[in-house]
């Protein structure tokens, strides 16, 4: 099963999570407050990592729930979890920001690491949603474990950093087909770690 | 529906797909491949946003400042998009004090003309520097915006002739001529590839610029079979087109033929429109 699968049938949230989106697109702005309060805690340190400064994932934030409001009708259940869905949103929207205006130049604010301890100084907006969120990174946390240092390194920079494989691959002077070997067998482990199927 | 051979070349494109890598063209062609309904892709495409959407739950937890969501539902209700100048403001403000400009005190009234003359001369070429550099800085803002776009391109560049290279360094290339054809005699094209990589360098040239609505389409063509290979536009007369892309076809001995189409735009399960350029592997 999917650790997000998990997540869904503990927490009931894959269903809630649905509701609230056909809500959404009812114009119910009380449904998308809901799934802001559940999900601005894990998009917007998503956003900060891509952008690296606050204001922009502030605003990186707003705009994907904007987007969300807008758009609430093109969620298709059969490629993901709404929570997949919202987060590739807020990843898209981060790497297109750093990408246009070039933000790789600017210093970062903040460095945070994947894989960094949760603070408990910033607790969630509901402390059953902290728990839970605790509970699923220290899970991931175990399944990272299992990717080599250099598979991790990898899917970090395509996944926070939106280079290429090609880009990874000149970066790590390494070749083409290895980066792409490394990169579908992290996500495969990654899978596999947290609970998914095996592969065919 | 897709034919089950179909689909298994499509795979490849999902990682790409995820974390946004994909060429237009290709991207295009895989969505039009899910909008099918593929099974499998959709299955594969959903467990790997599953997995990468794993990845965030590791960050540390930090919460957006509470004006975000209440700016967020202040612009739901309006309807309207919040002036970027309040957004300075709220910026500004947030966490602590706000840093006040000591305010220039109002000039005292004075009986002294010259002094008073001295005074409108200072204000008036205060705010004609101000001026000034406004307008100085709105044109560096306009140039360096022109310039990132430029490193943007030169970076999509770089990006296309590594890739160049990287097929040309293979142990093995594969190349196909294409000519024109009754649509355009003067079109001419070839396509570069590694066949253990699958990937491979696609050029055209002379080929007629395409309405808004059309693009043209490459087909693999294998006997009586003829695979959607990737959609591309060319907007003006003349120009060429170059792009390196995802080919999942192995020697020359694997198929027949690569032909360019005419077809609406993101392009057609099977070829409608007009040949343009036909490069067959018996002559090549």
């Amino acid at each position: 099963m999917w650790l997000l699968a998990i997540l869904a049938h503990q927490g009931g949230h894959h269903k809630q999570d649905a509701d609230l989106l056909k809500r959404i697109h009812r114009r119910d702005q009380k449904a998308l407050s809901l799934l802001y309060d559940r999900y601005a805690p894990i998009l917007f340190p998503l956003a900060l990592r891509v952008v690296s400064v606050r204001d922009e994932a502030e605003e990186v934030l707003q705009e994907v729930f904007l987007q969300i409001w807008e758009k609430a009708d093109t969620y298709v259940a059969e490629r993901g979890s709404v929570y997949s869905w919202v987060v590739t949103m807020c990843r898209n929207r981060s790497i297109d920001r750093i990408r246009s205006r070039n933000f790789k130049k600017k210093s970062k604010e903040v460095g945070l690491e994947a894989s960094q301890a949760l603070s408990d100084t910033n607790p969630a907006s509901n402390p059953h949603d902290l728990v839970v969120l605790k509970g699923y990174a220290e899970t991931v946390r175990t399944a990272l474990k299992s990717l080599s240092s250099l598979e991790m390194k990898i899917l970090e920079l395509s996944y926070y950093e939106g280079h290429s494989q090609s880009e990874i691959a000149t970066m790590l002077k390494m070749p083409l087909g290895t980066v792409k070997t490394k990169m579908r067998k992290g996500l495969q482990k990654l899978r596999q770690a947290a609970g998914g199927e095996e592969e065919s | 529906m897709t034919k089950p051979e179909e689909r298994h070349k499509q795979l490849d494109l999902c990682i790409p797909y995820v974390f946004g890598r994909l060429n237009p063209g290709n991207r295009k062609q895989f969505e039009a491949h899910l909008a099918t309904g593929c099974v499998i892709c959709t299955k594969e495409l959903a467990r790997f946003n599953e997995a990468t959407a794993l990845l965030p739950l590791t960050l540390r937890q930090e919460q957006p400042h509470p004006k975000v969501k209440d700016r967020l539902i202040a612009r739901l209700s309006s309807g309207k998009r919040v002036s970027e100048q309040e957004k300075k403001r709220e910026v500004r403000g947030r966490g602590h004090e706000e840093k006040r400009t000591p305010v220039t005190p109002a000039l005292a009234p004075t009986t002294q003309p010259q002094r008073l003359w001295f005074s409108y001369a200072t204000a008036f070429l205060s705010i004609a520097i101000v001026a000034a550099l406004a307008l100085y800085t709105n044109d560096l803002i306009s140039t360096v915006g022109e310039q990132e776009q430029r490193i943007i391109a030169l970076r999509t560049e770089l990006e296309q002739q590594q890739a160049l290279l990287n097929i040309l360094q293979a142990q093995q290339i594969e190349m196909v001529i294409m000519n024109g054809q009754e649509a355009s005699p003067a079109g001419y094209g070839k396509i570069l590839w590694d066949p253990l990589k699958k990937t491979a360098f696609f050029q055209v040239a002379n080929l007629p610029a395409v309405p808004t609505d059309k693009e043209y389409q490459l087909w693999v063509i294998r006997k009586e079979e003829k695979i959607p290979s990737g959609v591309f536009a060319v907007r003006s007369e003349r120009e060429g087109y170059f792009n390196v892309m995802n080919l999942d076809v192995a020697t020359k001995s694997d198929f027949d033929a690569f032909a360019i189409t005419l077809e609406p735009k993101g392009g057609s399960p099977q070829p409608t429109g007009a040949v343009y350029l036909l490069g067959t592997t018996a002559i090549n």
